[in-house]
């Protein structure tokens, strides 16, 4: 006699029913294994970087010790960084003055008066003063010529004003002179 | 198969419990972790600022810099310069047989070296805390004499500018010309720049000189430094009304 089983379609459903549960539940604890492991892993990551972190710190401590024993060295060290660029700039500018100066001192013949003339770092220079006689305002102005005998040529001169004065002992000589002198930069 | 999941509600709740326990546990490790990496990124980029300097400051030669500062304050003098340019003009003319005298002085407000100069040069502004210090003077002799002694003021200390320049004939430029003897009124600039005040913090960069800045700085030693004469005895009287024997 044959048996019928009425459930077989149910039995099937609880069947599968129960192999997922089991393969969530199996799914689930792997997770849970896995996410504790990587805790692990991440904590002692986060632990070894502190570890670290604290070896750097004490390096640092140790530095700077080192970099304050050495701060009279530093001092100086800063001292000179921040004079030399004023230095520089000074040198550059005062070479100029130097330069006009001297070719003005080399184009003065003996004899020659002059009013105070103002050092410009342009080069343009307003001579004005006198000489004892025409042989020496000649001689002033031969000079002037020969511009590349100085320091700094001079590109221009202009005699803007020339006097002569006679006097019973001199035939004195007034002028003003301007000069235009290539300035380096 | 979707529906059987769903409809597990133990299965769910585990899901669920599961997620949050992870994340309860996760976000302070990972913000933790996290921080620390950023921690030790800048602490590894601190140490290695502080290396490199401890390392420039551990190569300076000491003898060097100081030989350096030495010159520099000579040259370029922290305060003014009062006494050191006086002596320096006066010797350098004596050197040059030059007589020396007729000084005007302007050393301005004696008490507050802070204000700033107007000084500037055609292109720039020069440092601000730069400031100067007028000085004329007049120096008579040979007019060849005069002009070596200009030459020579360009490298004798303290570091100065001819500002202006006057001459005058002594003497009859008729009668003797070769050995007329002239007389120069001179103006000069000298400089003074007072040192930084602080050295800033520890961690603060310090640079080395560059090629430039090393040959500038060869340059100081080109410059002629004459010995500034300092009264080293007491000046004046201590006891100006004889108390000192009474009490």
């Amino acid at each position: 006699m044959a048996e019928l089983n009425l459930y077989t379609k149910k039995i099937k459903i609880i069947n599968q029913r129960q192999k997922f549960k089991l393969a969530a539940v199996k799914g689930l604890v792997g997770l849970l294994i896995a996410a504790i492991g990587s805790m692990i892993g991440l904590s002692s990551y986060s632990l070894l970087k502190a570890k670290q972190n604290q070896i750097i710190d004490s390096k640092i401590q140790a530095t700077t010790k080192k970099i304050m024993e050495l701060s009279e060295v530093e001092g100086k060290q800063v001292y000179l960084l921040s004079k030399l660029k004023t230095f520089e700039d000074l040198i550059k500018s005062q070479a100029k003055h130097q330069a006009i100066t001297e070719t003005v001192f080399a184009i003065l013949p003996p004899g020659t008066n002059i009013k105070g003339f103002q050092v410009a770092e342009t080069g343009e220079i307003q001579l004005a003063g006198s000489v004892a006689d025409y042989a020496t305002f000649n001689e002033l102005l031969e000079r002037i010529r020969k511009t590349k005998d100085y320091r700094l040529p001079i590109v221009k001169a202009i005699a803007s004003r020339v006097n002569s004065t006679k006097t019973e002992k001199s035939n004195e000589v007034s002028f003003e002179i301007d000069l235009t002198m290539a300035v380096k930069e | 198969m979707k529906k059987l999941v769903i409809r597990d509600k133990n299965i769910v709740s585990l899901a669920v419990i599961s997620a949050m326990v992870l994340l309860v546990v996760f976000g302070p490790i990972l913000t933790g972790l996290k921080s620390r990496i950023a921690t030790q990124k800048k602490l590894t980029t601190q140490l290695a600022a502080l290396e490199l300097k401890k390392e420039i400051l551990s190569g300076i030669d000491t003898t060097q810099i100081d030989e350096r500062v030495k010159k520099m304050e000579t040259v370029f003098p922290s305060k003014k310069p009062v006494v050191e340019l006086m002596s320096s003009l006066s010797k350098l003319a004596f050197l040059h047989g030059l007589s020396f005298g007729g000084i005007t002085l302007n050393p301005g407000e004696l008490g507050t070296e802070n204000k700033p100069s107007a000084i500037k040069t055609k292109k720039t502004a020069l440092n601000p805390d730069l400031q100067d210090l007028r000085f004329g003077f007049e120096v008579a002799g040979d007019l060849n004499k005069i002009s070596d002694f200009l030459k020579a003021l360009e490298n004798t200390a303290p570091l100065m500018r001819i500002e202006k320049v006057s001459l005058k004939i002594k003497g009859d430029p008729i009668l003797d010309r070769l050995s007329t003897s002239v007389a120069a009124m001179i103006d000069v600039a000298a400089y003074f720049q007072s040192p930084p005040k602080t050295l800033g913090s520890v961690g603060q960069p310090i640079g080395l000189l560059s090629k430039k800045q090393e040959t500038v700085l060869e340059r100081l030693f080109n410059f002629q430094t004459f010995e500034a004469v300092v009264p080293t005895a007491p000046v004046g009287q201590a006891d100006l009304f004889g108390q000192a024997g009474q009490l």
